[in-house]
This record gives structure tokens, sequence and C-alpha cells, in this order.
């Protein structure tokens, strides 16, 4: 399976990584060489999948209220006015 | 001619007291980001604890609707960028959805129509963007994120493509709203937000043919939108299709303003959400002895409801008030068990009782008139020691004052008079002093019993019971001899 | 042995103050830093601050916990409130961590004094320390080489002994590895046993949180430290904090030990294969046995592995947009701009990599071949473990199949660097404990880890049978020490 460079744009654009012509041309054949490795898994015997298996009671919390005084959310914010600054959603 | 096949996504928002994955406040109109922490927005190294409260609610919802509550269900995340999703992911679930199944009934052609229910998930909710104009100092659009909302918790309910109509459309909404806020797990508030219907329609030529391609139409806030939006959209693809181009599957915006549906282009490209299952969160294992618990403990569901007060009675109109308002039942309920019959007390609660708690914008689990002063104004209404005018006189009163029915009247001397005795001599008294009205009766001009009837009110000053009275003066007026 | 036991009664009789010792680590961490480059961040006034506050405690009699006045390092994805938590990404540059992870809150409230935050990978993605992005750690034993990674600023600076132990964090071997390159004790948990709220995630089913220490009695205490259910961290196991300290007894006797064939191999280089040998022929001559057996599920652990932590990395790291907090591109004009050059910019060669890798295996089309045929491998290799542990008591393997390699060896093949991974990863695949022990050194004087491999939860057995060999490899005047 050949991965080309027009598919690495589009996997970079759904993951929204802005890469340069150069990052694309070093990172294609380098993620080409790991993928084609993954090629090995088809070979191997699986086994039955039961789907409560190793299932543990997950822990569930009380609807009880917990507060964080010291919690800013907008202490570390590239901007503020009142909440997050975004630039216009096009 | 156009055969519309629509199914709906609803979201509900869930009246948890704090959200899915953390204790935060689910309460709203406060500050921007005053209820939220480093989970709840998406910081570095915080994980997601899931809310037992928010689950309890999700498999009463599956209980009501029918739906089978499956043992495992698991948490995926939904992945995609928009500011209003701090995780860059959504904490939802794909293909292991807590309820599979169920339905809903709808009224339809004099009967009812059984529309099927494919699924129910939990989910988080995002936050909201602010979209904010361009007269900012810097020059430019901005838009500011609130994330006070941001994973609250949701029910997901996705219908089965059974619908064929608007109406139906609405009833369906209306019928699955009506169900989770007497469950008591859902606002059910179109308007602000915390039900919201994504509607999908496609048309075909008849019955018999294929499905056609669907759209989805989002940002239908209110009953009315429901059916407007899906006779605008159908209208849309059926010009369309008469054109003989395609209608392409698409997300479209409703527009209530300009009456119109448009692409939603932002979303568009996020069709790749790449679900996996969170590795943050076990799978959700619920026991059996956990789902007979909720079950025993269900409050009595709208549908039943339904039922039970055509059967004591009530009209339909009547029935659809209180449905409206679980708390207008439960005020119903508590009245008939203290021995008035719900005839009765709905004419109240639906007429008089409604209106003043509309106009003083009280609830009727909290206003002025409790169950107690109801049930003591319709007895003495009941044994005929207060009319039915007065009756409604006294309610004003209790309103303003806050004082009790029998305060009211002990204050205001204004229990009727139905002492026989009393009335009777009256009667005496009032014929005597009017010969010449008696005269007219008596040669059968009948509507002259009235002025008679006056004289009595007046002199009792309103307070005589009136049906007493036309029975003595009746009685007394055939023991009169007609005068030469 | 206990390094942590000695400072601790020291202190308690009256023989070292807190304050010589932080004063000490601080000279260390002076002189020899600006070689090594262990630590991002030092926070020696407050570091010195806990001291004096320790040492009128201790004055005073007061009974403070076994790690009061211990100095430690903590690796920088690890958050404690207030400080910097970097991950070593320019994206995260100056972000201050809003709130303690579990484990810090534990080491604050037994006493340990946090020198400060070490050096590591680009959010933990390497085996080298060479994918940070402000600064290379070296290895104390030979500065031309790797300390490993991606905890190798917290290794190197146990093994340089700037601090007494460290915190580090493995996701597919990235505690164990760099303990093994630099000569001390790495362990890595059982998945589950230590919470990970407060820990920047990486692969989220993969993460644990352990100590690098010198000896195998410090990493117990640390374990006992840290461990335990946190309600913050719904993976962590229904288990209370373990006693590990206490019930360490240095003693084999009886234990059947297996050696997967697949990591005894071509693979891995012959000094480190002799000296592996080594320790479990001697540690037969104390009554343990050992036997080479077959875990054919190995061969496929390194791709499975390159597949499921990418993708829950591409998903852990999408947070990182700009938005809220971290590195903001200045000229986006649109939102979507904003956050894909935030993210370009912000995100070093071999964590974008990653994320397209991971973003790939999880999209449209690929999810079926890819990450759910992985998950399926991975659950066939903890089922081999878990039949292997039905005739074995303990698995042992190398930790790594050779030395630490000079820096820059692979900068041009980063696929050559993942395989050097095949004996840890196999380990965070079934959530098992695992700990990396030094055995004799290889011929040219670089250190070699011995990797022990118990059962689920079963971290008393693991450090009882590590410390044997420690005691067994111990130079013989040595082990006269009181």
């Amino acid at each position: 399976m050949i991965l080309t460079p027009q598919e690495l744009e589009r996997i970079a654009q759904l993951a929204h990584l802005s890469l340069s012509t150069d990052d694309i041309h070093t990172y294609v054949p380098q993620i080409e060489s790991i993928l084609s490795h993954m090629n090995d898994l088809q070979a191997v015997v699986v086994p039955h999948e039961d789907p409560s298996e190793g299932v543990g009671a997950g822990i569930m919390r009380e609807d009880h209220p917990m507060t964080h005084p010291d919690f800013s959310p907008q202490a570390q914010a590239p901007q503020w006015e009142g909440g997050f600054v975004v630039p216009r959603i096009s | 001619m156009v055969s519309p096949v629509i199914g709906i996504e609803i979201h509900a928002q869930l009246k948890t007291t704090t959200k899915l994955f953390c204790g935060c406040l689910t309460q709203f109109g406060d500050p921007p980001n005053t209820h939220v922490c480093p989970v709840c927005t998406g910081s570095p190294g915080a994980l997601p604890v899931l809310n037992k409260q928010a689950v309890r609610y999700a498999i009463m919802a599956g209980l009501a609707l029918n739906g089978r509550i499956q043992p495992v269900s698991v948490f995926a995340r939904k992945n995609y960028f928009y500011p209003d999703l701090p995780k860059g992911y959504q904490i939802s679930q794909y293909d292991r959805p807590i309820v599979l199944g169920g339905w809903v009934d709808i009224p339809s052609d004099g009967g009812l129509k059984r529309i099927g229910i494919t699924r129910i998930h939990i989910e988080e909710d995002a936050g909201k963007l602010l979209h904010q104009g361009s007269d900012t100092i810097a020059g430019s659009s901005h838009s500011i994120v609130d994330l006070n909302r941001a994973s609250t918790p949701l029910i997901e309910i996705v219908t089965e493509p059974d619908i064929r109509s608007a109406s139906e459309a609405r009833w369906v909404v209306e019928r699955i709203r009506e169900t989770l806020v007497h469950l008591g797990i859902c606002d059910g508030n179109m308007e602000e937000g915390s039900l919201r219907a994504d509607i999908n329609v496609s048309i075909r030529e008849d019955d018999t043919a294929p499905f056609g391609t669907r759209c989805e139409i989002k940002n239908v806030n209110s009953f009315r939108s429901i059916e407007r939006a899906i006779h605008i959209e159908m209208s849309r693809q059926a010009a369309l299709l008469a054109k003989g181009e395609a209608v392409i599957q698409q997300t479209r915006q409703y527009d209530e303003a300009t009456q119109t549906t448009r692409t939603l282009r932002d979303k568009e490209e996020s069709h790749d959400y790449r679900y996996f299952p969170d590795p943050d969160l076990t799978p959700l294992v619920i026991e059996s002895s956990w789902i007979e618990a909720i079950k025993t403990a269900l409050p009595e569901q709208a549908a039943h409801r339904r039922v039970r007060y055509k059967a004591v009675g009530l009209s339909d109109f009547e029935t659809d008030v209180l449905l409206a308002d679980p708390q207008a039942c439960r005020y119903l309920d508590t009245v008939a068990d203290a021995g008035i019959p719900h005839p009765i007390a709905a004419k109240w609660i639906v007429g008089d009782l409604n209106a003043h708690i509309k106009d003083r914008g009280h609830t009727f689990a909290n206003s002025a008139v409790p169950p107690a002063y109801l049930v003591e104004l319709l007895t003495a209404i009941m044994q005929g020691t207060l009319s039915g005018k007065l009756g409604k006189s006294v309610l004003s009163a209790c309103f303003e004052t806050g004082e009790s029915p029998q305060q009211i009247i002990a204050k205001t001397g204004q229990t009727q008079v139905s002492d026989e005795g009393e009335l009777s001599s009256m009667v005496g008294q009032i014929c005597a002093q009017h010969p010449d009205v008696v005269a007219k009766v008596k040669a059968g001009k009948g509507g002259a019993i009235q002025f008679l009837m006056g004289q009595v009110m007046k002199e009792t000053k309103g307070r005589a019971n009136p049906d007493m009275v036309k029975g003595l003066l009746e009685a007394h007026l055939n023991t009169l001899n007609t005068p030469i | 042995m206990s390094h942590i036991q000695a400072l601790a009664d020291a202190y308690r009789q009256g023989h070292h103050r807190v304050s010589a010792e932080v004063t000490t680590r601080l000279a260390t961490i002076q002189h020899h830093d600006p070689t090594i480059q262990a630590f991002l961040s030092v926070q020696a006034d407050l570091a010195m601050a806990h001291a004096q506050e320790l040492d009128q405690r201790f004055q005073k009699g007061d009974t403070l916990p076994l790690l009061a006045g211990i100095p430690v390092a903590i690796k920088d994805n690890i958050h404690i409130k207030g400080r910097h938590t970097t991950c070593a990404s320019k994206i995260l540059a100056s972000y201050t961590a809003p709130y303690d992870a579990t484990v810090s809150g534990h080491l604050h409230a037994q006493g340990a004094i946090v020198m400060g935050k070490t050096n590591m990978d680009e959010f933990a993605m390497g085996s080298s320390t060479e994918q940070s992005a402000f600064q290379t750690t070296r290895n104390p034993r030979d500065v031309t080489r790797v300390p490993g990674g991606s905890s190798g600023g917290s290794a190197a600076a146990v093994a340089a002994d700037m601090v007494v132990a460290a915190l580090g964090s493995d996701t597919g071997g990235s505690i164990r590895q760099p303990a093994a390159f630099c000569g001390v004790v790495g362990l890595k948990p059982t998945y589950g046993r230590v919470s990970r709220y407060g820990l920047v995630a990486f692969a989220s089913s993969l993460d644990q949180i352990g100590p690098l220490t010198h000896t195998v009695e410090d990493a117990a205490i640390l374990l006992d430290a840290i461990s335990g259910f946190d309600p913050m961290d719904s993976t962590s196991s229904n288990r209370p904090a373990t006693r590990c300290y206490d019930g360490l007894r240095a003693d084999i006797r009886g234990m059947r030990i297996g050696v997967p064939a697949e990591l005894l191999g071509d693979t891995i280089d012959p000094a480190v294969k002799e000296s592996v040998i080594a320790a479990l022929d001697q540690l037969a001559t104390h009554g343990a046995s050992w036997e080479p057996f077959s875990m054919p599920a190995l061969n496929a652990a390194v791709s499975t592995y390159y597949i499921i932590a990418p993708a829950e990395a591409s998903s852990n790291l999408a947070r990182f947009d700009g938005v809220r907090y971290g590195y903001r591109h200045p000229n986006g004009s649109t939102v979507k701009d904003m956050i894909a050059t935030s993210r370009g910019h912000g995100f070093g060669d071999e964590v974008k990599r990653r994320i397209i890798i991971g973003t790939y295996v999880l999209s449209a089309g690929y999810y079926d071949a890819y990450y759910h045929q992985a998950q399926r491998v991975r659950r066939a290799i903890s089922q081999q473990f878990q039949a292997a542990f039905a005739t074995y008591d303990l698995i042992v393997t190398p930790t790594a199949p050779t030395t630490a390699f000079e820096l820059g060896a692979h900068d041009r093949d980063p696929l050559g660097m993942y395989v050097a991974d095949i004996a840890t990863i196999p380990v965070n695949m079934a959530g098992l404990p695992a700990i990396s022990i030094p055995c004799r050194p290889a011929p040219s004087g670089l250190p070699i880890g011995l990797q022990l491999i118990a059962p689920a939860f079963e971290e008393q057995r693991l450090l009882n049978a590590a410390l044997l060999h420690q005691t067994l490899s111990m130079p013989t005047t040595q082990k006269e020490k009181p």
C-alpha cells in the first residue's frame, strides 16, 4: 500500500496540522515504511472476541457538585474577553 | 404527489445536578466559563468519570420509551475540531449504545400510530459559541467560547424513518418530550435548547417507491418550526426532482425568519469522525437488578396518565393541558386523592387555577393555592355551602392574601345559605312584598320568577343557594291561589 | 540498601539536615546539568524553603513520613500545581499546571522535595529524549550517548545523583529503557495501579507512571507512595496503595522463569544477551530455574503498538488547538487556519508523524484493517502472557536489544528506533508490571538492563525477585554494609 503526498495532505487536514511541502516530502517515506509493517498484523491468528470479557464494573460518581475555586480557565487563554476568543468561524 | 419519509434525532439535556464526566454544575444563565474545571475544559491530564445519575436517567428514558436496556454499552470518542469542543472529541456512544429499540405512540386518524425508536445513547454536550459582529476594536469578527454547557449530559433518541407527514413528526417530538418531562429527567424546553430536534427528510413518489436521498435539517427550535421546516424541505426537494436534478445528501440549517433551509458549510467536512472506544472509560455494565430497581421507582408515565385521565372522564382538551405540565398532573392527583372527583377538580385546575397561576408567574408546585386549599374550596361547593360564582372570587382572594378558603369565607361571611327553613321564610316574605309579580308568574309569564329570585339573592347578599331558592319559590308559588 | 531509608534515618537521628541534602543536590545539578541537561526547570528556592520547613519539624521531633526530605524529580508531563508542565513541547512552553497530578499530591503529602521537572521526548513520543523541543539530555555514563527515552531526563537525574528518585511515565518502555541505558532501576506498575490523573496523556490504554531509583527498595517505597485507587481516574484499579517495601524479601526459591526465545535471538546485541544469560544463571544457582519458550505474538507487538499508541495519541492531542491554552499562532484569520498553524508550528516532527499515523489508522476505510485488528492482536498478546504465567512465575527478557546508542544515531530512520522497544512494548500491551534492573555492564562499560515481568498486580513478587538479583550483583564489599 502506497502512501501518496496527497493522501498525507488529506490526513494532515483532518488532523488540523499545517505541513510545509518539505515536511510532506520528508514524512511520506518515513510513514509509509512504518505503515507497511502493519500488514504483519493480518497474518496473526486472533482469539474470538467476547464483548463482556475483562469488563469490570467501571466507577461512576454520585451527582454531587465539586468546585475548583482555584481553577481559572481564562488564566492561560491567548486572549480573554469574558470567554475564550477565537477568530471568525468560516 | 409527494410522499415524505421522516426520521428524527432528538437531543435531550438531562436534568442532573452536575455534568456528565465531572462535578461542575449544569446550571445556566451565569457568566461565561464559571462552571468549568480541568475535565470539561479539556485541560491536559484531566480524565472523565461517569455521572451515575445521568445513566439512571438514560435508563429511565429507555424504559419509558419501551427500549431494551443493554447490559454492556461502550463510550466512544467522536473526533473533530471545533472551538466549542474542548477536547477535540466528543465522548458519545457509537456501535454499542445503552438502549436499543423502543417505540412511541402518536395520535393518527382517530387512533394511534406506533413510531419505532432505533436507539438511545448518552453523550456530552459541547460548549457555546457567541458570535460577535464586526464592530470590535480589532475591526474583525470573532467569537467567544463559553464552556459552561460543555459536557452537560445528553441523551440522543433516534427514531426509525417511520414518520410519514409533518404533523406526525410534530406529534413524535411532542410525545417524546412529554415522556421525558414526566419522568422528571428533562425540562423539554425547545426554545432554550434543553430539547433539540434534527429532522431527516426525504421524499418519494408514493408509499411503494424506495426511499429517496435524505437531508438533515438542524436549528428547528419549536413545534411549529418542525412542521414548517419539513414542508419547506419537501418543496425544495420536490422542485429539484421536478427539474431532473438529484437531491444531494447534506446537512441544512432551518431559518425561521426567511422560511428557508440552507447548507451548513462548516460541519460538512467532518464526516470522518474516526470513532473508537474511549480508553479513559471502562465499558458501562448495567446489572439487571439496577434496571429492575429503576423500573419499580419510575414515576407515572405520560402515556399511562393520558389513558387514566380519559377513563375518569376528563376531556381530551383538559388532558392535553394537564399533561403539558407534570406539576399540574400531580396537583390534580393530590386533590383527587383527597376525595374530589377528577372531572370537577380538572375543570377548576385547567380553568381558573391555571389562569391565576400563569398571571402571577407561579407554578403548580409553588403557588399561593396548594392542593389542600382547592380541596377546601371544592368541598364547600360540593356541599352547597358555596356557589360556584362565589367560589371563583374566593379563589381570587386566596391568591391575593395567601389565606385559605375557610379563612376568607369566615372573614367575609361568604358562606352560601342553604338552610331550607331560613330560605323558605325569605321566599314567603318576598312573594308577599311583590304580589303583582306573583300574579304575572301565575298568569303564565315564567320569566318573572327571575325577578323574585333576584330579590331573594339580593336579600341574602348573593349567598342563597340558587337551586334551593328556585325550588322553594316554585313550590311556594304553587301553593298560592290565583287571585281573582 | 535503600538510599531513602538511609537518608530518612540520618534525618531522624539528627546526623543530617534536609537543607544540607538539598544544598548538595543543587550543587550537583549546578555542576553537572549544564552537560547532562536532565532538568527542564529547577525550583531551587521552593526546594530550599521546603527543606527548611522540614528541618524545623524534624527538630521538633514530629513524626514524618518516610519520604519526608527526600529529593525527587518529576518528568515534565506530570502536573505540579503552579509549575510549568511543558511535555518538552513548544506548544506548552509556558503552560502552568492548574492542579496537582494525583501522584504529585501523594508525594507532597509524604514530604518529598521536588527539585525540578525533567526533560523528555516531546509528549513522551520517543526512545532517546532527542525529540525534546528544548534540549538534548545526555547519558551520565557516556555523554556522547542518549539516556534513552522518553523518561531520559528522570533516568539521567537519578543516575547522576542529582536526586534520589524520579517519576517517569511508561507507554511502550519509557521508564524501563532509559533505566537500562543509564544503569538505574525503573519500574512500570500494572496498568491501573497508579492514577493517571494529571499525567498528560499520550496513549491512555498504555500509559503508567512509575519510579526510577538506584535501588529496588527505593522503587518499592515510591510505588507504595504513589499507588492506589483514584476516583478521578476511571481506569484506576479498585485497590488500595501497595505495601511492597514492608513485604520485600530477597527470595526466589522455587521460582520458574520463562524467557521468550523471540527476545534472545539475533535482534539482541551479543553483549546484552551474554549479560542477561549470566544474570539468569546466577538466579538459577539461588533456587530459581529458567528456560526459553515461544511467544509468537511478540513478533507483531511492535506493529500493534505503533497502531494503537498513535491512534490514541492523535485523539488525546486534539485538545492542543490554541483555543484555551498553549501556543497560538498569531496570524490565523479563521479558526481552522489558527488551529492548523498553531499545531503545525507547535508540534515537533515525531509528534506530527504519530498524529498522522494515528489519524490514518482510525480513518474511514482503514479502521477495521488497522486499529480494530491491532486491538485483536493485542488481546492475543495478553492471552499469551496469561498462558505463559500458568507455567512460569516470572518472565525475564533483556530490557533493550542494545546498550545506549549514540546521539543522532537514528536521525534518519525513526522506524529503527521503534524496533528498539521490542522487549518493553508487549508488557504495556498486556498491562503487566515490569521492572528493569541493572545487570553486568557490557565490555564497553555501558549499562545493560534486565527486565522482569510478573502477572498483573504481582509487584511484590517482581520486587522480591529484583531484590535478590540486586543483592547477588552487588560487589562483595558492599554486601557487608549494615
